[in-house]
């Protein structure tokens, strides 16, 4: 694993106390947790609330962090918990506002519907399937990486990353060719 | 404060002889010299005994008077004996403070206190033996077992000897293990029983409060719940297991992050719903009991006695 | 899947873009809530340390001290707001050193057998340390392996303080 791009001597700083070197953290790794909030979540309020619960909690744990693995590693898991342990609360508003919310779990067969758009799309797909499909086809998570981060099985989520891409390709009405 | 000193003297073959009739196993093997020393004592008071090595055997008796019998080892520089009419202060002492010197740097004592007399000890690398004592005891060791019974409450702490106990009617009860394994019989009390590598069986009374901890040691229980009992156990990797009067009406909370929960009543334990891990939650009754485990790897079983 | 379908749909999830800059409201959200440095010992945990360390004393209430009830409870609720880790601040690196020195010089006082017990219970004890660290690795947030790792600590320091104490001259024991 390369190490070599990890901002060490910034981490280091932050894990002693030092609030403008988290800053400069938070600056270089939130776009990615952001980024991965709002799609676990489909939600920009939570995914907002979810990104500042995580930059707290990494800031609390911070010296807790193995520096044998990326710090980004460990800050998407953070994120992870956060959305999970959200997930109750959050479905009722998930299924309210959103203009990508309420899409059939399966396109029309005869294929009128129009193609969606794929950030719709992946909002759209049932809680599990979108999880795995975040975690291990957008943000490079292994099966294992996800099955821990879930808590389900190392074939759960493979069969849960078969189903979202199933699922996809049919709502995305892509063409075999 | 009265002080008495004894002084030691060089054992010579026929004084180890004359010795032998003090029962001490040792008193042939190496040159020791006797003790004898009798202090008047308060029958409610305090009794504290530092050994560095050997052991020591406490009674309590029914005089008001604390008798301290036995050998030392010809390295030990004195046994201080003083007393101030509450507290009775018994310790051996090796040259130059030293804490070892060997077989000759051995105390082998009894010690008779009055029964309800409060016993603290400090032990280096020496067993101690409790019979008899009512008062309350604080027994502490850094290696050399601890065993016996007391009728009051009892707080021992233990390195690397073990804790055989029998405490039934203290109150509260608090052992210590970290390399040695603890057996207790304990009666109705509050109880905090914590090993680290050594296992733990413990048979209880009726608990309000009860607190378990080890890191890779096992800690069995078999106990009642009070109606309001409060139930804790934490675990790295070491099992807990706990067997019950009864199914005790309670809020359980059980968690293990990849241990496994075996559980002869109530529902069947589910994967966490967030993060990883097994977990067993339910309430049963109405009552304030409560039942909180949790563990890293190891396994938590809960049942009732057989 | 069908392989063209399949490669169709990994190009949209590649053109995907990983990164989304959040409003600039956050950061202040997270500012906010920065409160004190990341760990902290539990101030009674390092008072203790640093007391054994720096007077060098163990007397039968130090034990007291740091099996008194009072002292769980209170590390156990400032665990509950705030974690910690072994610390980096200069302060606590020198009385743990001090502490440890100390704890060194006393263990050698001791029979080698009595020592070499005193020192595989200290590997126990680190070893699951450590096992916990890997955990908590894992899973930071996990209030079990919070308490556990408070509970090594604990359990570490008392095995200082119990040789330390164990190992007190006579004539300056209290």
């Amino acid at each position: 694993m390369d190490l070599s791009s990890e901002p060490s001597d910034t981490i280091a700083a932050a894990a002693a106390g030092d609030r403008a070197a988290f800053e400069r953290l938070y600056r270089q790794f939130s776009p990615r947790i952001y980024g991965l909030c709002l799609r676990l979540t489909g939600q920009r309020e939570a995914a907002e609330d979810c990104t500042q619960e995580s930059f707290v909690a990494a800031w609390r744990a911070l010296g807790r962090f193995e520096r044998r693995s990326r710090f980004s590693t460990w800050l998407h898991k953070i994120a992870v918990n956060c959305v999970l342990s959200r997930r109750k609360g959050l479905r009722a508003a998930y299924e309210v506002a959103e203009p990508w919310a309420g899409l059939p779990e399966r396109a029309d067969p005869a294929g009128a519907a129009p193609p969606l758009d794929i950030e719709r799309a992946i909002a759209a797909l049932p809680d599990g399937a979108r999880h795995v499909l975040v975690l291990v086809g957008i943000y490079g998570f292994s099966h294992a990486e996800a099955a821990g981060a879930l808590g389900v099985a190392e074939g759960t989520s493979k069969a849960q990353l078969h189903r979202a891409r199933q699922l996809l390709t049919s709502t995305l009405g892509l063409e075999e060719s | 404060m009265t002080q008495f000193q004894f002084a030691h003297r060089l054992a010579n073959p026929t004084l180890v002889c004359g010795l032998a009739l003090l029962g001490s196993p040792w008193s042939l093997a190496f040159a020791a010299t006797a003790i004898d020393e009798h202090r008047p004592a308060n029958p409610r008071g305090a009794v504290e005994i530092d050994n560095v090595a050997g052991s020591i055997d406490v009674q309590g008796w029914d005089k008001s008077e604390v008798a301290v019998t036995g050998t030392v080892g010809k390295d030990v520089e004195r046994v201080d004996v003083t007393d101030d009419g509450n507290l009775t202060s018994i310790r051996v002492v090796l040259p130059n403070g030293r804490h070892w010197g060997g077989r000759d740097g051995e105390a082998h004592l009894t010690i008779r206190v009055p029964a309800n007399s409060s016993v603290s000890t400090s032990m280096v690398s020496s067993d101690q033996k409790i019979t008899a004592v009512r008062g309350a005891l604080e027994l502490r060791a850094v290696s050399g077992n601890i065993s016996g019974e007391g009728g009051g409450d009892l707080r021992a702490n233990d390195v690397s000897g073990n804790i055989h106990f029998t405490a039934t009617a203290a109150k509260r009860i608090e052992v210590k293990a970290i390399s040695g394994d603890i057996i207790l019989s304990g009666g109705n009390a509050d109880v905090e029983a914590s090993t680290v590598s050594g296992d733990a069986h413990l048979t209880l009374g009726t608990v309000s409060r009860a607190r378990f901890k080890t890191v890779s040691g096992s800690v069995s229980a078999t106990l009642a719940a009070a109606a309001d009992a409060q139930i804790d156990g934490e675990s790295v990797s070491g099992n807990i297991t706990l067997n019950f009067a009864g199914e005790p009406a309670a809020d359980y909370d059980v968690r293990t992050l990849s241990g496994a929960i075996d559980n002869c009543f109530g529902p069947k334990p589910v994967a966490a719903r967030v993060g990883p891990g097994t977990r067993l939650t339910f309430k049963t009754g109405e009552g304030s009991a409560r039942v909180h485990l949790s563990s890293n790897s190891g396994d938590v079983k809960l049942c009732t006695k057989k | 899947m069908n392989d063209r379908r399949q490669e169709s749909l990994d190009k949209l999830i590649e053109s995907l873009p990983r990164e989304v800059v959040p409003p600039g409201h956050v950061w202040p959200g997270v500012a906010a809530r920065l409160s004190g440095r990341p760990r902290r010992m539990p101030p009674m945990a390092l008072a203790a340390a640093v007391a054994i360390a720096a007077a060098g004393l163990a007397s039968f209430f130090t034990w007291t001290v740091l099996q008194s009830p009072s002292v769980p409870r209170v590390i156990q609720g400032l665990t509950a707001t705030a974690s910690f880790d072994e610390p980096r601040d200069p302060k606590y690196v020198l009385a743990r050193d001090s502490m440890e020195k100390t704890f060194r010089e006393r263990l050698a006082l001791l029979e080698p057998a009595t020592r070499a017990k005193i020192e595989s219970s200290l590997a126990v004890i680190q070893s699951a340390h450590e096992d916990i660290r890997k955990a908590l690795a894992a899973d930071p947030q996990s209030p079990v392996l919070e308490r556990l790792w408070e509970s090594t600590w604990h359990e570490e320091f008392d095995l200082y303080d119990r040789v330390v104490q164990a190992t007190q001259p006579s004539m300056t024991r209290i």
